[in-house]
């Protein structure tokens, strides 16, 4: 018997995760690679594997990927 | 039995890579003394909370927060962004741009803060027997129903059977009434980190609930490897 999709969304399987300490610590690494046109779960499998399970981290990859895009060439002393 | 986390070997750096021209900009700034470094720590606030008002923004509407509390939240999060960064720096490895790796800070202090404003909003229960509503969550096409039905039982009955008390508490409150994780963290005075790993070890026994009363979990996609 397969298990529904809400069963799914509810008990992620997730065998890889790197869990939200670790994730943390490379996040940034993680968004420049995908904003670099690289695919970051290639390279950092279990950061993907979290971000997809953990609700809290992934909100955290979302806005550093946007704010990243949005503000990241900002310099300190504008000529 | 312990989280069996993977280590993150994958996500390591182990060196320092080339730091680009406008983040040695940045790190030369904060370095200096006097009144370079002074004006270098201001341009860093002003943008750290740029990036605060931008992100609390973009949460707000989960969150139900408005007006004040949102730059109350904007405020708090960037000042202590900058005292994060000020003492991490010698940390910065140069994997990334310094700005992104700076807006790490605001994201981790944006989630602390507004975990902390949720109670005063959301009346979502951490206790309560919030499994009574899952055979709604897995309704789905008719002919399904009576599957859903008996899996989300099973399920119900392994929440209340197999967990700890701070399992189920855990569980109810993230995965059931979508509590966010700062707020639960809050809540328990303990941290992210460690809730996650109770709700890790959670849907891990619970998988197993399932599987050994007789629910098979589809194949999983890539990305999950042993």
């Amino acid at each position: 018997m397969r298990s529904p999709r809400d069963i799914d969304a509810l008990l992620p399987d997730n065998t890889v995760d790197a869990g939200c300490a670790a994730s943390f610590d490379v996040l940034h690494s993680y968004v420049e690679q995908e904003l670099s046109g690289g695919d970051p779960a290639d390279s950092q499998p279990g950061v993907a594997a979290h971000i997809s399970s953990c609700r809290a981290c992934r909100e955290d990859y979302r806005g550093l990927r946007d704010a990243a895009a949005l503000f990241g060439d900002a310099e300190p002393f504008p000529s | 039995m312990p989280i069996e986390y993977r280590a993150v070997a994958d996500t390591a750096r182990s060196g320092a890579a080339a730091t680009d021209t406008t983040s040695q900009l940045w790190l030369d700034g904060l370095r200096a003394s006097g009144r370079e470094h002074d004006q270098c720590v201001a341009a860093l606030h002003a943008l750290l909370l740029r990036v605060a008002r931008y992100e609390v923004s973009r949460r707000a509407e989960s969150l139900q927060l408005r007006g004040p509390e949102l730059e109350d939240v904007a405020q708090q999060a960037s000042d202590d962004a900058l005292m994060a960064i000020r003492s991490k720096i010698a940390g910065f490895r140069g994997d990334s741009r310094f700005t992104t790796w700076a807006y790490k800070f605001v994201m981790f202090e944006v989630s602390t803060k507004m975990g902390r404003h949720f109670w005063r909003h959301r009346h979502a229960s951490m206790d309560a027997d919030s499994w009574e509503r899952l055979p709604d969550r897995g309704a789905a096409a008719p002919d399904q129903r009576t599957e859903h039905r008996e899996i989300f039982e099973a399920l119900r009955r392994a929440i209340d059977q197999d967990l700890t008390p701070l399992q189920q508490r855990v569980f109810v409150a993230v995965a059931l009434n979508e509590v966010p994780m700062d707020a639960v963290a809050r809540e328990l005075g303990s941290n992210r980190n460690s809730v996650y790993k109770v709700l890790f070890d959670a849907r891990r026994k619970l998988r197993e609930s399932l599987r050994t009363a007789g629910y098979e979990r589809p194949t999983q996609s890539s990305g999950s490897a042993a």
